[in-house]
């Protein structure tokens, strides 16, 4: 069974509007695939894994994670398996220490402390932040809060992961850290950006969206040298493509 | 300094010292939040003259400033402001009660003169007590100790939030002030024709980003209230803490301690 | 306008809590009731927000001074009366116990001086009635300003009267009022214009993010409910602040009385020879019984006695400390 499974998937954002974000999307992620979504801004890259997540329920057509249908009733269940990257840490990082943080999750799905505290150490350990567990999270630099919010999601013990522009705003040491980090894990891996090297490093796979549609679905190496592709949808080529030719 | 830079470096400074690991911190609120209530109902209570019985109860501020290795200095550096007010209101009684009680070799003791020292030592008092909770307190242990004491959720969850993001708003007013005073050179604030508009932009961001923080917490099951963490809040100490204080204070209040050991001279 | 903890005493300070709570939680109760789940997220930053937007100077026109924008009022005016009512206990809490802003006892107090009526006398009697058949930019001008002079004149009355009732100040309660309600109204009027300002901009911007009060609409009842319970409340917290002061006039010290309650006699029995020397010492060295000062050398004499005292158990005890101190140091490294 496909870890996520999209059929026909449209959607516009109020009914009103004429106009569909996304029209007609099909596509499966199998386990253990990481795909990289690109395309250029307003594409409706976030919508796509916000209506995963559960956040727009408004969507017509199908959308599965494990079988189950995205709609209310498994909400619990589905973002138990999945956890949400935000674009803007600070949206995500509410409580006030990192420890304090990436146990949110786990105590509010009503864990034991002593299984909360094992899950948090590991969490934290798998995103390379050991030493960071009881800093303020005000205190933390841009790279360490996506750290943290990374680690928020492992803890709650999720092993599909989508995030939404991760490397915006992260210097080049802190970028290669997360490459790193994000190789290491296991499990399926959606990440929507525009920073076509952070997915070639990242992704075998890559969904380049364009004007609510699929236009390309394969392997990532294929589309990022593809040049006419990449400027007909406002994207160009990745650097470490574009001296080789 | 500006008041923006100044609030987001108090948070800093008292956050830094209840998170050091001293004698104080491993107090659970409840009892410290419990010792201090009681202490200033206590204080309030003395009466306007009882002068050297209300000079007594320095002793439970002596006590916690030394064994809890907190600077005075800075204690009275941060207040100093305060302590100002505080002073410009007991000279109205000054001015106001005239009445001279009884003479000290010759100088005249005014019933105003007394309450003013009474009113000083009450607000002093209280607002040192104040500033020792929170330099052993985190905000966090703060808010557990209200939730213990059925503070309804809601308006913890409430507090614990603000608390989150008042500095990231702080900065966010700091570098707005900048970006605005760097082009707007000369002027001390905000001039008349941008005043909604700072505020609103700032406001209207803060919105959006209230929808973010809540997508984010439900997406991390988020059921109406924000779970607590037992630390490492040492019980027992707790306890005997908040007895051996609540008697101490107590007994302060009601014997004249002073007079005895005046007396045994 | 925040009360430091020295201005008020206990019984003024507990009523006012109560006074507080009892507020805060209706106002739980109907925020509750609205069921908007992510509002408590919207609570937090705003609190947040109004904290951090306080602290901007904006310059007034022709003075050279600045004021700046009144929460309670701007929150009521986002999230409505109760939700805004709450955000600023909360922002209040967080300023007493940070910044030492207003004290701890005499939060309730604050609370009710600088929440409650921003919210409930600006928001729901004034911004509510005015906004109800539709929202205009001049209205929101007008409103916030009338709310704001409103509120800030209720709260300085309140801070007078709280302060007059704790027997605490001498200044005459006419002086005092008169000083400070023309304050109040040149800082209630700048307020509201700033505070209007940013309204504008958000009716202009986002319009539907204004609280005009449509969602209370559909439980007219209760609005005739609460009227009531605000009323009853401002009798309740009037009464019992009068009463309570009556009380404290006539037993200066609250605790004394309560004690007396408890154990039935002014003095709990003093027994064993400590006390017995402490009750002598006292006889004698009365130096300031209460009010009845006498007014003579020798009182003064006996002064010296308590000030001793006084002297020696502080200086023995801040040695026994800092020598626990210097122990406990010592074993935390050897």
């Amino acid at each position: 069974m496909s870890r996520i499974e999209l059929q026909h998937l449209m959607f516009r954002y109020k009914r009103q509007q004429p106009e569909y974000v996304l029209k007609d999307l099909c596509m499966s992620v199998e386990d253990g695939q990481s795909v990289g979504i690109i395309g250029p801004n307003g594409v409706g890259k976030s919508t796509l894994l916000k209506i995963l997540t559960g956040l727009l329920l408004e969507y017509e057509g199908k959308a599965c994670v494990d079988g189950f249908a995205v709609q209310k009733q498994n909400l619990d269940q589905i973002r138990k398996k999945l956890g949400y990257v935000f674009q803007d840490s600070d949206s995500q990082l509410f409580m006030n220490t990192v420890y304090e943080d990436v146990a949110f999750g786990p105590l509010n799905y009503g864990m034991k402390e002593d299984e909360v505290k094992m899950r948090v150490e590991k969490a934290l350990c798998q995103t390379r932040i050991e030493n960071l567990a009881d800093r303020q999270i005000y205190r933390l630099s841009g790279g360490e809060k996506k750290l943290v919010s990374i680690a928020g999601i492992l803890a709650i013990g999720s092993d599909i992961l989508l995030m939404d522009e991760p490397s915006a705003a992260l210097d080049p040491s802190n970028r290669e850290n997360l490459i790193e980090i994000i190789r290491d894990l296991k499990g399926v891996k959606i990440i929507a950006s525009h920073d076509l090297d952070f997915i070639y490093d990242t992704c075998e796979r890559t969904v380049l969206l364009s004007g609510g549609r699929i236009a390309f679905d394969g392997d990532t190496k294929e589309v990022l040298r593809n040049r006419e592709l990449l400027e007909a949808n406002g994207l160009r080529l990745p650097l470490s493509f574009r001296f080789m030719n | 300094m500006d008041k923006l830079d100044s609030a987001i470096q108090t948070i800093h400074q008292m956050e830094d010292m209840a998170e050091e690991n001293r004698f104080f911190c491993h107090i659970h609120p409840l009892a410290k939040v419990l010792v201090t209530l009681w202490y200033l109902v206590l204080v309030m209570s003395f009466d306007t003259y009882n002068l050297i019985g209300l000079a007594g109860m320095s002793l439970y501020l002596i006590i916690l400033f030394v064994v809890g290795e907190v600077s005075v200095k800075t204690a009275f550096r941060r207040l100093r402001l305060l302590f100002f007010g505080i002073f410009l209101l007991g000279a109205a009684n000054v001015i106001f009660d005239r009445e001279v009680l009884f003479r000290l070799h010759g100088f005249a003791v005014t019933g105003g003169m007394l309450s003013m020292l009474s009113l000083f030592l009450k607000a002093g008092f209280a607002v040192l007590a104040a500033y020792l909770l929170m330099a052993g307190t985190t905000v966090n242990g703060m808010c557990h100790a209200l939730r213990i004491m059925h503070v309804p959720g809601i308006l913890v969850t409430l507090v614990l939030l603000i608390y989150r993001y008042l500095v990231l708003m702080l900065k966010e007013a700091a570098r707005m002030r900048q970006a605005y005073l760097l082009r707007a050179p000369g002027q001390k604030g905000v001039q008349m024709r941008a005043w909604g508009s700072f505020a609103g932009q700032m406001l209207l961001r803060s919105m959006e980003r209230a929808e973010q923080v809540f997508d984010s917490m439900t997406l991390r099951g988020f059921q109406g209230e924000f779970p607590f963490l037992k630390r490492r809040w040492r019980m027992r100490t707790s306890i005997v803490y908040a007895v051996s204080w609540g008697i101490a204070l107590f007994v302060l209040r009601k014997f004249p301690i002073f007079y005895i050991a005046g007396g045994l001279l | 306008m925040h009360m430091a903890d020295a201005l008020v005493n206990p019984a003024v300070a507990g009523t006012m809590y109560v006074c507080s709570a009892a507020l805060a939680g209706y106002s739980i109760k109907k925020v509750k009731m609205e069921d908007e789940p992510k509002k408590i997220a919207a609570m937090g930053v705003m609190g947040a927000f109004v904290f951090a937007a306080q602290m901007i100077n904006f310059t007034i026109p022709g003075t050279g001074s600045s004021g700046h924008l009144c929460g309670s009022m701007l929150l009521t005016g986002i999230l409505g009366p109760y939700a805004g009512f709450l955000t600023m206990t909360g922002v209040l809490l967080i300023q007493c116990l940070l910044f030492a802003d207003g004290g701890l006892l005499a939060l309730g107090c604050n609370i009710w001086n600088m929440a409650a009526y921003g919210c409930f006398a600006g928001g729901l009697l004034i911004w509510k009635q005015v906004m109800k058949k539709g929202v205009t930019r001049k209205k929101i001008i007008s409103t916030s300003i009338a709310a704001c002079i409103v509120s800030l004149q209720l709260g300085a009355f309140s801070v007078t009267l709280q302060t007059l009732f704790s027997g605490i100040t001498e200044l005459p309660f006419g002086v005092f009022a008169a000083a400070m309600q023309p304050i109040h109204l040149a800082i209630g009027l700048v307020e509201g214009m700033i505070t209007a300002a940013v309204l504008v901009f958000v009716y202009e911007a986002r319009p539907e993010m204004l609280w005009t009060g449509n969602i209370m609409e559909c439980a007219p009842k209760e609005r005739m409910s609460f009227r009531k319970v605000l009323a009853v409340l401002a009798a309740v917290a009037a009464v019992t602040a009068g009463g309570l002061s009556l009380f404290a006039s006539q037993y200066p010290d609250g605790l004394e009385w309560s004690v007396e309650r408890v154990a039935g006699s002014t003095e709990l029995e003093a027994e064993g020879s400590i006390y017995k020397t402490a009750g002598q010492v006292q006889d004698k060295t009365a130096l300031l019984p209460d009010y009845a000062l006498p007014d003579d050398d020798s009182a003064a004499g006996t002064a010296v006695s308590g000030l001793a005292g006084c002297v020696i158990v502080v200086a023995v005890c801040t040695a026994v400390c800092y020598a626990f101190r210097f122990f406990r140091r010592k074993e935390q490294h050897g």
